[in-house]
């Protein structure tokens, strides 16, 4: 106990995020029980577990988006836990959601845009009449959003309204939108489900060059190939419980996620 | 591109600055300055009630609650602190931006439908009151006498005593200006951004950074706070301030302007305003005719149905869709040209 | 009996009868949300048609019919006049967002209210049956035996409600769509008839609250909206969508009304029940009755 609030304390043991046993009970399930993990700065993480097992939920508390009853979320030595999603997300910490969301009357560039505005600092009255500093931030948006859907091949669709997008295409400007802020962590939910071999492929590139780049990723992710091929480390979730983790090897060969998968 | 076609938006601006300041001089009747007034006023309170409802997606049923009380308060305290034209504004307007700001903090707690429901409520307690308060109001005998607006001219003892409905007219033009300007201002921004991705998905706002409270407030504190400044004019205006000031009739006035004339838009709500203030007059014919109010509002009942079915982005949204077409036809040609 | 129980005894059952006609209304309002996620703010006009339907069976020109038969008549009619509305004007909105449904049913309750106004004038109309005026001594108290009927069919009402939800094969298609719509449309359930037929209950709800409670009100063309704002109140104290918290919570304003119109001031009896309605939405926004999905 001592030792754990120490390592929080300074953070300066490499954690970039610390999960200290999380608790998140809904009436009649505890989703996420007690659940220990960290992430290193440049590492590519995946949580992984069957359907129900406490994936998603662990990432709403994570970011803020549900209360958990027990345990502490660390993000570069700071106690996170309980904190308004929208602080934390200016902290450096992305995410995209299960269900895929983007906001569907605003342009693709837009969605990128507002994405971003946020982290650039200032307040809400320069905000309201153009200030030459905001038309120089926004200049910076844009060069950056640009950037970005060149990467995912969206340019052409820059001016669309995003509901005018297809579920894949969708997907891929929610992850652009997650990368803009050029966040420390990002947690992606399901980032290859309902979308074709090819986008998938696309994706797992994608995610490799960034975390090459230096860019740290938690991803939960059901397509086990491409967990194998692009994983440094797993954390495997079964009932709420982390039941393993280590590297793509020695979980491909654990005898207690087989069972958690195939129920032996 | 013509620099015709460049300054265009600049040239519809100065027109329809030239035109609100000039046609009134057309008229010297009461009746249709009146009209012309009354359309202003239609003005400034969609814009404000839009910020809210067409941008941030939160509609408040209770917005009149602003009004009424504003011309409340320049009734009942303007003559004991013995405030001008100008302090009563401010007075009604900075505390009608606190009221805003109070409500909002109690009722941002709950969302969309209850928040619509709550916010009726809480207006139809403050009529109530208004109603029944004869010690503070009066009630339905209503504050009578209010002073009219004076403006001492500098370096002369002259007063001007603001007393026929042209002085009213360009007394009100003012706050039309710094309505239009500050919800263009705020819309076409960083803010108008944020409103829209609130508007959207609250949970998607907060992913990216943005506080939802925030932005409501903003919209909410702003829009109660120019509606405030509204309601103090109309005390001032005609003099009287009655329970019916908070009325929920005012709520669905607000309801059919703006969607009717397009959520969100400022050239919708403008749209809407000037129709439903100066359409229902003209078919009066200047007030030779009279239509049975009954009518009338089975006609504004009807148009909101067949808009909400045929038209779901008001007027602005069917302007929008049919240039869209004329642009993209002319597209076409060009090209066949080449 | 000492007076003072007397009165207060009265005042218990106005506020009975008062929520009786609340809840008999929200019911109408809480089902149509809790099924199609839908806010009616035309509700309680439907309860002015029943109003006006049974003003009309009074006064036939050919002489009377029985009231039991005219009660009937009346709710059927309100259950129509809804469908009619649902299929006409609701129906192709009723995947849109609640802003504009809130627009739209706030077109219908103008045009009603204002239709309403023009073929009967403002002038209030008296609907009483055979059994307004007929007194019971109960107890040492007088009553009309038209509250009798009216607190004894709203029970009834209530209990056959709660029966046709939980039991039938309707009422739990029904629920199912009120749990989860798109679920229930990928297995097979028709969801725009179990909409068209929750207008029809909801409806019918409001037609017989009329034809039972407009006796001992008048009928004028701006009634309804009062009792949709406070159907409204209910729904949401009662927990939006859930059926039972509603009409409890209907009850509950119906009484509160009631005793603080006795026993403090009629004038602001109104305003009472709706701060006692924004109390409830500050400290408890999911309800008084705890948060669940569905009916
Ligand atoms: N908002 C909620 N309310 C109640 N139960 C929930 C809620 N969200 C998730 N659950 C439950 O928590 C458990 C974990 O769900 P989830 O985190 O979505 O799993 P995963 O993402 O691993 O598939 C499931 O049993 C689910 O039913
Ligand atoms: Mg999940």
């Amino acid at each position: 106990m001592s030792e754990q609030r120490l390592i929080a304390d300074n953070g300066s043991n490499g954690a970039l995020i610390e999960v200290q046993g999380l608790t998140k009970r809904f009436i009649g399930v505890t989703a996420v029980d007690c659940v220990d993990m960290k992430v290193y700065s440049g590492e590519l993480v995946s949580l992984i577990g069957p359907n129900g097992s406490g994936k998603t939920t662990l990432f709403n508390c994570i970011t803020g988006f549900l209360r958990s009853e027990e345990g502490r979320v660390v993000f570069r030595g700071r106690d996170i836990t309980h904190e308004r999603p929208d602080k934390i997300v200016l902290q450096g910490i992305s995410r995209t959601f299960q269900n895929v969301r983007v906001f569907p009357s605003l342009s693709v560039l837009d969605n990128l845009l507002v994405s971003l505005q946020q982290h650039q600092e200032e307040d809400l009255w320069r905000r309201t009449f153009h200030a030459p500093k905001i038309q120089r931030l926004e200049r910076e948006a844009v060069e950056r959003a640009l950037q970005l859907l060149e990467m995912i091949g969206l340019t052409d669709l820059r001016e669309e309204p995003a509901h005018k997008l297809v579920f894949g295409q969708r997907k891929l400007l929610e992850f652009a939108c997650a990368l803009i802020p050029d966040p420390d962590l990002v947690l992606l939910d399901e980032p290859a489900a309902g979308v074709g071999t090819a986008m998938v492929e696309q994706m797992k590139q994608h995610i490799l060059e960034l975390n090459r780049a230096g860019m740290t990723f938690l991803v939960v992710e059901h397509n086990m190939g491409v967990v194998m091929d692009i994983s440094d480390r797993i954390v495997v979730l079964d009932h709420g419980q982390k039941i393993a983790e280590g590297s793509p090897e020695a979980i491909r060969e654990d005898p207690r996620v087989l069972e958690a998968y195939f129920g032996k | 591109m013509t620099a015709l076609a460049r300054a265009r938006p600049w040239l519809l601006w100065v027109a329809g600055g030239v035109l609100v300041l000039a046609l009134p001089l057309q008229y010297s009747g009461g009746y249709a300055i009146n009209i012309m007034i009354n359309t202003l006023m239609w003005i400034v309170f969609a814009l404000s009630f839009d910020l809210s409802a067409g941008h941030v997606g939160t509609v408040s049923l209770g917005h009149p609650a602003f009004f009424g009380i504003g011309a409340y308060l320049t009734a009942l305290l303007g003559p004991r602190l013995g405030l001008g034209y100008l302090g009563n504004t401010l007075l009604s307007a900075s505390l009608m931006a606190l009221l805003a700001l109070v409500a909002g903090v109690a009722f941002f707690r709950v969302r969309e439908v209850s928040f619509a429901i709550g916010t009726l409520g809480a207006v139809i307690i403050a009529q109530l009151i208004a109603n029944n308060a004869y010690d503070l109001t009066g009630g339905p005998l209503c504050v009578k006498g209010i002073a009219r607006p004076e403006f001492a001219i500098p370096f002369t003892d002259v007063t001007l005593k603001v007393i026929h409905p042209l002085q009213y007219y360009y007394l009100l033009v003012p706050l039309v200006v710094f309505t239009i300007v500050l919800y263009k201002a705020m819309t076409s921004s960083r803010i108008g951004r944020a409103f829209i991705a609130v508007r959207e998905d609250e949970v998607r706002a907060s992913a990216v950074g943005i506080r939802p409270l925030r932005y409501k407030l903003l919209a909410f504190v702003v829009g109660g706070g120019i509606i405030g400044a509204l309601g103090s004019f109309q005390a001032q205006y005609v003099t009287v301030v009655c329970p019916s000031e908070i009325a929920l009739s005012y709520t669905l006035n607000l309801l059919i302007i703006v969607f009717v004339g397009g959520a969100g838009s400022l050239r919708g709500v403008l749209l809407g305003s000037v129709i439903f203030s100066v359409l229902p007059r003209l078919l009066e014919q200047g007030g030779a005719l009279s239509i049975p109010p009954a009518y009338q509002q089975v006609a504004y009942g009807l148009i909101l149905i067949l808009v909400v079915l045929f038209m779901p982005d008001g007027i602005d949204g069917q302007i929008r869709r049919m240039t869209d077409k004329w642009h993209r036809s002319r597209e076409v040609e060009v090209g066949e040209d080449v | 009996m000492p007076l003072q129980l007397e009165i207060f005894l009265e005042h218990l059952l106005n506020g009975l009868t008062l929520g009786a006609l609340y809840a008999l209304v929200t019911a109408g309002l809480s089902l149509i949300f809790g099924v199609v996620r839908l806010v009616n703010f035309a509700h309680g006009d439907f309860f002015m048609v029943g109003g006006y339907a049974l003003f009309i069976l009074l006064n036939l020109p050919w002489g009377a019919i029985p009231y039991p038969i005219i009660v009937i008549l009346v709710t059927l009619i309100v259950a129509v006049f809804a469908m009619l509305i649902e299929r006409l004007m609701l129906q192709p909105v009723l995947d849109k967002s609640w802003r504009i449904h809130a627009v739209a049913t706030l077109g219908i309750s103008i045009v009603l209210q204002n239709v309403a106004l023009i073929i009967f004038t403002t002038d209030p109309k008296q609907v009483p049956t055979p059994f307004t005026t007929k007194i019971v001594s109960l107890l040492g108290l007088r009553l009309s035996v038209q509250r009798i009927i009216i607190l004894g069919i709203a029970v009834l009402v209530f209990l056959a409600l709660q029966w046709f939800v939980k039991r039938t094969k309707l009422g739990k298609a029904m629920r199912a769509v009120s749990q989860n719509r798109d679920m229930c449309q990928v297995v097979g359930i028709d969801v725009p008839r179990i909409a068209l037929i929750t207008f029809a209950i909801s409806g019918g709800l409001a037609g017989l609250a009329a034809a039972l409670i407009a006796p001992l009100l008048s009928v004028t063309p701006t009634m309804g909206l009062s009792l949709t704002l406070k159907g409204l109140a209910a729904v949401i104290m009662g927990g939006l969508g859930q059926l039972n918290g509603s009409i409890y919570a209907a009850f509950i304003l119906g009484l509160v009304e009631s005793f603080f119109a006795g026993y403090v001031s009629f004038a602001f009896k109104d305003v009472v029940s709706f701060g006692l309605f924004i109390l409830v939405l500050f400290l408890r926004p999911q309800g008084l009755f705890g948060r669940r999905i569905g009916l």
